[in-house]
C-alpha cells in the first residue's frame, strides 16, 4: 500500500489477465495454496479473447525462495536466496533499462536466467507480475513492493506490463477503499485530533498497541489475536475490548464484550471488493438471528452522542 | 414551513430575468408562487439570487478518483475538515478531496448538483457507494462506453439495433444518467500499449473506427431519448494538433447533438517556435457555427493538481514527460484509466498556452448557453478555484494583471492578450447553472421558476467577484438553508439521478450471457447495480421522439 502511495503502478482488472496475458510471473506467491481458483479463473488455464487455448497460450514463471506446490503449474521455476528479492529485482530493472550488472549471479540466480526473463517480458503481448506475501511480508517489505512497481513501470516502456499484488483477507480491499474515500488514506488513520491523520509507522494498529497507547479497543471483523505480533496482541488482553464478529475466534475468546453479527455475504447482503478493486455484490443465503454489523455501531454512536449532550447540559 | 427570499435581485436566465427585484418563494422543496404567511424571511438586500450551481463535469467519485486519493497522501496533509469546525463528518482536502469534504465544498460555493462523468461500467457500483457519502448535492454518473468490446462486436456485424438495446441495458445496469466516450478506441488500443490517432483509424482487434463508434453511440442515445447527448473526450487529446481531431470529430457528427468536454485540452496547434500553440479561436469559430455543439472548457489554472482520466495512453505520455507517479488501471472488456500528479507552472510555456486557451474559448464563443464553466476537476485545477476563474472572466483588468505574470514568451503569442470581453453576472449564471442544467435535460434545475427544485444560492454583491462567489450568504438545498456565509450549517443528502430507457433487451440476452461467460471475470447476474445502492434515487424520464 505504501509502495503504491509512493510511486503508483501499472495495473488492470483480472479479466485483462484472462483475455490477453501471455506471460504470467508469480513472485513470492503460492497461488496453488493461497488462491486456488486464481489459476483457473484468471491466470493459468483460463481461456480468454487472445488466449483461446487457455494454459497453452501462457508462459508461467514462479519465483520463490523454495519450491512450493505451485511449481508444478509453472513452465519455469526460479529459486532465489531468501532475503534477496530486492537485489534480484534491481538487477532486472538494470537489464530492462539496457545495463548488464557486472556479476554472474545475484541472489543465487544466474544473470543469464534474468536476462532471458526480462527478454520474455519485453516480448510479451501482455506480461503480468503477481506478487505475494513472500515478498511483502519479509525483510524490506514496502521497498520490495516498490521495486516491483518500479520494474513494472520500467518494463512499460517496452511492452504492456502489469504488476498486481495477490491480496488475501476477505474484503481487505473494500475496507481500504472505504477508508480512502472517507479519509484520504487506506489504513493507519488517526482521528484523535478530530480529523484524519495518516502515519503508517506511528498510527498502525501494531505500532499503537506496541506503545500501549490504546486504553480500549473496538474490533470489527478482524482477528488481531491471530494476526498481530505477540507484543501487540498482548496489550489487547490488558485493555477493555469489544468485538463484532459472526464467528468464534481467538479474538472473541479474549474479548470483554462480544456482539455477534450477521456474516456479510452469508446472512446479510453487502459489497466486497475483489483484489483488483472490482466491487462484487454479496447475497444473503442463510438466515441469522443477529443484527447487521452496522446496527450495533450506529447504536453505540447514537448513545455516545446522547451522553455527550447530557454532559454538556449539566 | 416555507422560505421567502426578499429584497434580492434575481438572476434567472432561463426566464430572461436579469437582476429583477422580486421575491423568491419556497415550499416543500420547490419554488412556489406563494410560500404563505408563516414563511421564514431571508433578507437578501444587496444580494443576487440565483439557482444553485450545476457542474456538468467533475471527477469526484469512483475507482480512479479513489486511486488519486490513495496515491497522494501528501495531497491531504494540510487541508482538513474537522468535527470541531462544526462538520458532521471529518475529512481531508487537497485536490482529490474525500467524499464528505467534496460535498461540503461544493455547497459552500453555492453548487447543488454535480455530475461524475467517467465511470467504467464495472466501476459503477464503487462510484455509487462513494456518491452515498457525498452530502449536500444531487448527483449523477455518466458511463464510459467508447471502448466497449460488446459495442465493437456489434459494430463489426453492423447490428445497430442491438447497440440500442445494449446501451439501454447498461444505463439501467449502472444506474447511470448518460454516456461518455473517452478517446474512442484509444483505451482499447492501450491494452497493447498503442493509441489511436485518427478518427478513421482501424482498431487492432476489432474491425471498427472511432468515427463508427461515436456515430453508433450518438444515434443509439437519440433513439433511447437520453436527456443529455453524447459527452465526448476526443482522440489525440493534449497534444499539438489535437484541435484538428476535435474539428474532424465535430464534422463527423453531421448536425447530431454533441457535448465536447474540456475542449481546452483539445485546442492545441503545432505552430510557433515551440511547435505548441493555442488554436482556441478556430475551435470557438467551429462552436459558433455549429448550433448542435456545446462544450465545457476544462480550464487550466496554475498550481499543483492530480490528473485523472480514462485516457490511459495520455496519462502514460504525461508520466513520461514529468517522471512523476503513475497509476494505470485497464478495465476488462470496457475501458481504462490513468492517474498522474501534475504541476501547472507560470514559467512553463506550454502551461501558459493551456491557461490562455481555456480563457480564449470562454471569451470567443458567443453564445453562453453553449459553453460551460469547468476545470475538468481536478485535471485543469480543483473545483474550489471556480470563484477565481469567474473573476478572470468578469474582470479584464484582473485578467491583464495575470497575463503579465506568465511566461513572457507565451504572453507574446497568446490570442488572449487582445480580448477585452467581460462576462456579465447574467452570463456567469448561464455557464454555471442555467446552461448546464438545460444541456443535462434537468428541467427542474438551473432556474427559479415555479415548480423548480428549491436549490438556491444567494450571493452578496461585490466588485470582487472571486470573494462574492467563494462565500455565498445563503445556500438552500431542497428548500432548507444548508450553508450561510460560505459555511455548511446543515448536513443533507441529495438524490442520485438516473435514467431507465424503455427499450427492452430481449435480442441481446443470449449474446450478453455468452460474452460474459467468455470474456468477463464477473458473473452477469452480479453485474447490474440495483437501486439498493441509491438511497435517494431520482428517475429522470427519457424523451423518445415520436
Ligand atoms: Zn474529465
Amino acid at each position: 500500500m505504501v509502495a503504491l502511495q509512493l510511486g503508483g503502478a501499472p495495473a488492470a482488472t483480472l479479466g485483462e489477465v484472462k483475455n490477453r496475458a501471455d506471460l504470467v510471473i508469480f513472485w513470492g506467491s503460492n497461488p496453488a495454496e493461497s488462491h486456488p481458483r486464481h489459476f483457473t479463473r484468471y491466470s493459468g488455464s483460463a481461456k480468454g479473447r487472445m488466449n483461446p487455448r487457455g494454459r497453452k497460450d501462457r508462459y508461467i514463471v514462479l519465483v520463490d525462495i523454495r519450491p512450493t506446490p505451485s511449481v508444478k503449474y509453472a513452465d519455469e521455476f526460479i529459486q532465489i536466496k531468501p532475503g534477496h528479492d530486492y537485489e534480484v529485482l534491481t538487477a532486472m530493472r538494470m537489464l530492462t533499462n539496457g545495463n548488464r550488472p557486472d556479476m554472474d549471479s545475484v541472489g543465487d540466480v544466474a544473470i543469464q536466467t534474468l536476462e532471458r526473463l526480462v527478454q520474455r517480458c519485453k516480448d510479451a503481448r501482455l506480461g503480468v507480475l503477481f506478487f505475494g506475501q513472500g515478498i511483502t511480508e519479509t525483510r524490506g517489505k514496502h521497498q520490495n513492493s516498490m521495486a516491483i512497481y518500479q520494474f513494472g513501470k520500467d518494463m512499460s516502456r517496452h511492452s504492456k506490463f502489469l504488476t498486481l499484488p495477490m491480496r488475501g483477507h476477505y474484503n481487505v480491499v473494500g475496507s481500504g477503499n472505504t477508508m480512502c474515500w472517507q479519509t484520504g488514506y487506506p489504513f493507519a488513520v488517526n482521528f484523535g485530533r478530530g480529523y484524519p491523520q495518516f502515519n503508517p509507522g506511528e498510527f498502525s494498529v501494531v505500532d499503537l498497541l506496541k506503545r500501549k497507547e490504546p486504553d480500549a479497543a473496538l474490533i470489527v471483523a478482524a482477528e488481531p489475536m491471530d494476526h498481530l505480533p505477540y507484543e501487540a496482541a498482548r496489550h489487547l488482553e490488558n485493555i477493555p475490548t469489544i468485538v463484532l464478529d459472526p464467528r468464534e475466534t481467538l479474538t472473541t475468546k479474549m474479548a470483554d464484550v462480544v456482539i455477534p453479527v450477521k456474516h456479510a455475504g452469508v446472512s446479510v447482503e453487502g459489497t466486497a471488493y475483489r483484489m483488483d478493486h472490482i466491487p462484487i455484490k454479496m447475497r444473503s443465503v442463510l438466515n441469522s438471528p443477529w443484527p447487521k454489523d452496522d446496527e450495533p455501531l450506529s447504536t453505540i454512536i447514537a448513545r455516545i452522542k446522547a451522553i455527550r449532550k447530557e454532559e454538556a447540559e449539566t | 414551513m416555507g422560505i421567502r427570499i426578499v429584497n434580492g435581485e434575481v438572476i434567472d436566465p432561463a426566464h430572461g430575468e436579469d437582476r429583477v427585484k422580486r421575491d423568491v418563494h419556497i415550499k416543500d422543496g420547490k419554488i412556489v408562487a406563494d410560500a404563505g404567511q408563516d414563511a421564514t424571511v431571508i433578507d437578501a438586500t444587496g444580494c443576487v439570487v440565483m439557482a444553485g450551481g450545476v457542474d456538468i463535469h467533475t471527477h469526484v467519485a469512483g475507482p480512479k478518483v479513489n486511486f488519486a486519493r490513495l496515491m497522494r497522501p501528501e495531497d491531504h496533509r494540510y487541508e482538513h475538515v474537522s468535527r470541531e469546525d462544526g462538520y458532521e463528518r471529518s475529512g481531508t482536502g487537497g485536490v482529490a478531496a474525500t467524499t464528505y469534504t467534496t460535498g461540503y465544498r461544493y455547497c459552500e460555493m453555492g453548487y447543488t448538483t454535480i455530475v461524475e462523468p467517467a465511470v467504467p461500467p464495472l466501476g459503477a457500483r464503487h462510484a455509487h457507494e462513494e456518491l452515498v457519502d457525498i452530502p449536500q448535492v444531487d448527483k449523477a454518473i455518466f458511463t464510459l462506453l467508447g471502448n466497449s468490446e460488446i459495442i465493437f462486436q456489434y459494430l463489426e456485424k453492423g447490428e445497430t439495433s442491438k447497440i440500442n438495446e445494449y446501451i439501454s441495458w447498461i444505463m439501467d445496469a449502472t444506474k447511470s444518467y448518460s454516456v461518455k466516450i473517452v478517446n474512442p478506441g484509444g483505451a482499447n488500443m492501450w491494452k497493447y500499449r498503442a493509441d489511436i490517432h485518427d478518427i478513421d483509424q482501424k482498431l487492432r482487434d476489432f474491425d471498427t473506427t472511432p468515427r463508427q463508434i461515436i456515430l453508433a453511440i450518438a444515434d443509439a442515445m437519440a433513439t433511447l431519448g437520453l436527456p443529455h447527448p453524447l459527452h465526448l473526450h476526443c482522440n489525440n487529446l493534449g497534444v499539438p494538433d489535437s484541435y484538428k481531431t476535435a474539428i474532424a470529430t465535430a464534422e463527423a457528427m453531421e448536425g447530431r447533438p454533441l457535448h465536447l468536454t474540456h475542449l481546452q485540452f483539445s485546442s492545441y496547434g503545432a505552430s510557433g517556435k515551440r511547435k505548441f500553440s493555442s488554436e482556441a479561436p478556430r475551435l470557438a469559430r467551429m462552436v459558433n457555427d455549429n448550433k448542435n455543439i456545446t462544450i465545457d472548457v476544462g480550464q487550466v489554472l496554475f498550481g499543483k493538481t492530480t490528473t485523472i482520466t480514462a485516457d490511459g495512453p495520455f496519462e502514460y505520455h504525461l508520466h513520461k514527460l514529468t517522471g512523476s507517479k503513475w497509476y494505470n488501471g485497464d478495465v476488462e472488456c470496457e475501458d481504462g484509466c490513468g492517474v498522474v500528479p501534475y504541476d501547472y507552472k507560470r514559467k512553463s510555456f506550454v502551461n501558459c498556452i493551456q491557461w490562455a486557451a481555456g480563457l480564449e474559448l470562454f471569451l470567443l464563443i458567443d453564445d453562453p448557453w453553449r459553453v460551460y464553466l469547468t476545470t475538468d476537476h481536478p485535471n485543469g485545477a480543483p473545483f474550489i478555484t471556480y470563484p477565481h476563474l469567474i473573476r478572470l472572466l468578469m474582470d479584464k483588468d484582473f485578467r491583464r494583471e495575470q497575463v503579465e505574470k506568465i511566461s513572457a514568451e507565451a504572453a507574446a503569442e497568446i490570442p488572449l492578450k487582445v480580448l477585452d470581453r467581460e462576462y456579465t453576472l447574467y452570463e456567469i449564471a448561464i455557464i454555471t447553472r442555467s446552461g448546464t442544467a438545460r444541456r443535462l435535460g434537468l428541467v427542474n434545475k438551473g432556474h427559479l421558476g415555479v415548480g423548480g427544485d428549491a436549490d438556491v444560492a444567494v450571493y452578496r454583491a461585490s466588485r470582487n467577484w472571486e470573494e462574492m462567489f467563494a462565500k455565498p450568504a445563503w445556500v438552500i438545498k431542497d428548500g432548507q438553508v444548508v450553508a450561510k456565509e460560505g459555511k455548511v450549517t446543515r448536513q443533507v443528502f441529495g438524490t442520485t439521478m438516473y435514467v431507465h430507457p424503455a427499450r427492452g433487451f430481449a435480442d441481446i440476452e443470449k449474446d450478453l450471457a455468452d460474452f460474459f461467460e467468455s470474456y468477463y471475470t464477473v458473473n452477469i447476474n452480479n453485474y447490474p447495480v440495483g437501486l439498493e445502492y441509491l438511497p435517494r434515487p431520482e428517475l429522470i424520464p427519457c424523451q423518445v421522439k415520436a
